[in-house]
């Protein structure tokens, strides 16, 4: 189970106005935050959750993947030949060309 | 239901990209990056790490050779299709129906071989194969803007 902390903001639910802010543990159950230890707050007191930016899975590169992208260019003293032209030279040795 | 999107990869397209081809190097590169980030399979036949490697050691590039083949073998979805014994009249086949050098035809068939749904190559001689749909990287972001 991921563990992620939140940063609370609590403050009056009329004037808007925040003053403070601190740092607790909770699960994210069934679609609502339960603290894992007791917060000292009157009841309906408004909060706001800063949630921290998760990176999927999906967006984040396997370091082979970031190892493979920085070799863009590391053969670049081939520069003006074609890569196409090329392949097709090297293909055309198959032939005694 | 549909086939997964696997991708056989023709030499052009990775030499493009790392030989930092004004025309090619942008469109390899988003290529290469919606590749990693919507965790496709790749397939890259033995052969074309052959011609990376031979065209770049001819070039005297042997170290810049070792790593790209190191590399391209480190990547975790990408699979190095050796060819096949039983490829070899499918292949003699495809050559002749498409009138394809040898190594073309090794690509087109290590491509169909391994179930590859597209085959993606700059080399506008395969867009005359039937067998198997042929992108360029260019047209390949196409697939999933649809």
């Amino acid at each position: 189970m991921p563990h992620i902390s939140l940063r609370v903001i609590v403050g009056s639910s009329k004037s808007e106005v925040f003053f403070n802010a601190t740092t607790i543990s909770a699960t994210y159950e069934h679609g609502v935050f339960v603290p894992r230890t007791p917060v000292n707050l009157p009841e309906h007191t408004e909060v706001k959750l800063l949630l921290p930016k998760t990176t999927t899975k999906r967006n984040q590169l396997a370091a082979a993947e970031k190892r493979f992208l920085a070799l863009r260019g590391i053969s670049h003293d081939l520069a003006g030949t074609d890569s196409v032209a090329m392949q097709k030279k090297i293909r055309g040795e198959w032939r005694g060309q | 239901m549909a086939r997964a999107v696997t991708v056989c990869i023709d030499t052009n397209v990775l030499l493009g990209f790392f030989n930092d081809e004004p025309d090619k190097v942008e469109s390899c590169s988003a290529f290469f990056q919606l590749l990693f980030t919507r965790r496709l399979k790749a397939v890259v036949a033995t052969i074309t790490l052959l011609e990376l490697a031979a065209i770049l050691t001819a070039a005297g590039q042997y170290a810049e050779a070792e790593r790209i083949i190191s590399s391209i073998q480190s990547l975790p979805n990408f699979s190095i299709a050796e060819f096949r014994t039983g490829w070899v009249l499918p292949t003699a086949v495809l050559k002749k129906a498409n009138q394809l050098a040898m190594a073309d035809a090794i690509i087109v068939s290590t491509a169909i071989e391994t179930r590859c749904t597209h085959l993606v190559t700059f080399d506008s001689d395969f867009r005359r194969i039937g067998e198997i749909p042929v992108l360029t990287p260019q047209a390949f972001p196409d697939l999933y803007s649809a």
